[in-house]
């Protein structure tokens, strides 16, 4: 008995998940419903109702999870067009489907399961993948569950790690897309970068998602320090990465970018017990 | 199904304190955050209802604005996520981060629906109807315990609307849910209005339907507004607009009978402004206030007390 009831569950997860589940049942309710394993009076019961009420449960579903993925995406939602984010998200669901308990991490999940697709689409622009992404992380970093915190007194030294923002991360961006702005239009198209560009986002103190450009051996420099490395450590594993010989004029333009970092707040000063 | 004559109120003796606020609150929504975090509704709503996963694993201005906002005022706290009827194990990242939020913002109880939301692994964000019959009922009261235990704290599950019949049903809804809660000893979180949609969806009569719910369990309500699907012709509890006046008399007729409870308006789409939403609460706060003077006056007379004085012969 209890498997049978198992069953109808079951059905009700599948028909939502499965798209070609659901046009079986649109073709043929009686015949879709039987090939499930339910019991006839189950069966009965639920043809007695409609089988479109089996259907409204998957619009339900999957419109949330759409408006949803298409409301974080933003703009790259347009360039994709609304039939072709349906079908992807139709696939997602059935293929893989949401993990997280919370909705705002849905969108996430699915790029990371859709990125490749869009990635090896030629028909797409190629910088779509990218820019959804960035518009899903200016949620992550409005979200993000760790303190800011305040800038310190305590001076940044050579021999100890520095206290970092703990939203900060070193992204590498091959367009532009953090320069678009909030809100992008449809026409606003980004611009390739240099190769290994670095880009810095993290939470403001007041909330705002934040981004700056970084050089590629500063922004090894940051990786490092955000790892919890000493500044010693950083400045040298920093010039490991860019093949280069720390010297006077590294050792000058580090300052400033340690000043420049720190007044972004992405650097807090240095850590009192090292 | 179980006989036991609980008293009246035991489990809201037991799940309710002092502290408990009692009267009409609202649902805390992400619109609404500024212009409460702003006083906008102080003095006005008896509580705030807060769904846990909106602030669990989550920071930024969003989370400071609640955790001011709990500091200031009462918190009830109901869940979205348990899938406390799913066929998959409870799943122990999400119980850990809740056991978490409630022991910093949980009071006597913790509430999510009597519903599945899982299949294979897969989340699907939504409230999703259970087979109406005893086996199901022992299998997910199981997991109510199993779930309660967890938490450290006493649960209440929520009556959902529900869209098509899950086979058979062996159980009526008010059986059903009676099933679940005497075999759980959990409380019962009565939402009326999604009585009221199902009564309109599978032609029952709704206060009928509510007579059979275990009352002496119901330690909170919900209360909201529906609207009809034409596609599917359906009536669909969206929360999307005004409470009708039947939901208010469903509540009406619930207060009279269990006395001073929680009474939530929920509120989850098209959402106006908080000031008018306010309005909507002083409206149905005047009908819950007129269902506790109406049950007032049915009491029976209090005895007198003993007489000092007796008259002779």
């Amino acid at each position: 008995m209890l498997a049978e009831r198992d069953a109808i569950q079951s059905l009700l997860g599948q028909v939502i998940r499965d798209r070609a589940l659901r046009e079986q049942l649109e073709r043929d309710p009686a015949a879709a419903l039987a090939a499930r394993g339910l019991a006839e009076a189950d069966r009965e019961h639920i043809l007695a109702v409609g089988v479109e009420r089996l259907i409204a449960y998957h619009e339900m579903v999957h419109s949330r999870l759409f408006r949803t993925i298409r409301t974080f995406i933003g703009v790259a939602a347009e360039h994709l067009g609304d039939a072709r984010l349906h079908a992807d998200v139709h696939r997602f669901v059935a293929e893989r489907g949401p993990s997280s308990p919370y909705l705002r991490e849905v969108p996430r999940e699915f790029h990371r399961w859709v990125a490749p697709s869009w990635d090896a689409d030629d028909s797409l622009p190629p910088w779509l993948s990218e820019l959804a992404s960035h518009q899903i992380l200016r949620r992550d970093l409005r979200n993000d569950p760790r303190a800011v915190g305040p800038a310190l007194d305590t001076k940044i030294e050579l021999e100890a790690p520095v206290v970092c923002n703990a939203t900060a991360r070193v992204l590498r961006y091959r367009w532009a897309v953090h320069r678009l702005g909030r809100r992008p239009r449809v026409d606003d198209t980004p611009t390739a970068l240099e190769p290994g560009h670095a880009v810095v986002a993290f939470r403001s103190p007041a909330g705002k998602p934040s981004f700056l450009d970084i050089k590629p051996r500063s922004a090894a420099l940051l990786e490092l320090l955000l790892a919890g490395k000493t500044l010693r450590e950083a400045l040298f594993g920093a010039c490991e990465a860019s093949g280069e010989a720390l010297d006077d004029e590294i050792l000058s333009v580090t300052a400033v970018t340690l000043a420049s970092l720190s007044e972004a707040h992405v650097l807090l000063g240095g850590r009192a017990d090292p | 199904m179980s006989d036991t004559n609980t008293s009246t109120s035991e489990i809201r003796e037991r799940l309710h304190d002092r502290s408990t606020p009692t009267g009409v609150g609202l649902g805390l929504r992400a619109d609404l955050l500024d212009d409460a975090h702003a006083g906008v509704a102080d003095g006005r709503v008896a509580f705030w209802e807060v769904s846990p996963e909106n602030y669990m694993d989550r920071g930024g201005r969003l989370v400071d604005q609640f955790e001011a906002l709990a500091e200031r005022g009462p918190i009830i706290t109901h869940g979205l996520m348990m899938s406390l009827g799913a066929l998959d194990p409870l799943d122990d990242a999400y119980f850990a981060a809740l056991r978490g939020f409630l022991d910093r913002h949980g009071r006597g109880w913790h509430s999510d629906h009597l519903c599945f939301s899982t299949h294979e692994g897969a989340l699907l964000h939504d409230l999703l109807p259970l087979p109406a019959d005893e086996d199901t009922a022992r299998r997910v009261a199981a997991r109510i315990r199993e779930a309660s235990d967890r938490l450290e704290r006493a649960l209440a599950i929520e009556n959902i609307s529900y869209y098509l019949p899950m086979g058979e049903a062996k159980l009526s809804e008010a059986e059903f849910v009676t099933c679940v809660c005497e075999e759980a000893d959990c409380g019962l979180l009565l939402d009326v209005n999604n009585v009221y949609v199902n009564a309109k969806n599978f032609g029952f009569d709704a206060l009928e339907m509510l007579a059979g719910y275990p009352l002496d369990r119901v330690v909170q309500l919900h209360v909201a507004g529906h609207t009809h699907w034409p596609r599917f012709d359906m009536y669909l509890d969206d929360h999307g607009s005004t409470a009708e006046p039947t939901v208010h008399e469903l509540m009406q007729w619930i207060v009279e009978r269990t006395g001073p409870l929680p009474v939530l308006l929920e509120r989850d789409k098209a959402i106006p402004p908080l000031a008018e939403l306010l309005d909507e609460v002083a409206s149905l706060q005047a009908s819950y206030d007129a269902a506790l003077a109406r049950r007032r006056e049915r009491a029976p007379a209090a005895p007198p007390p003993d007489a000092e004085v007796a008259h002779a012969g």
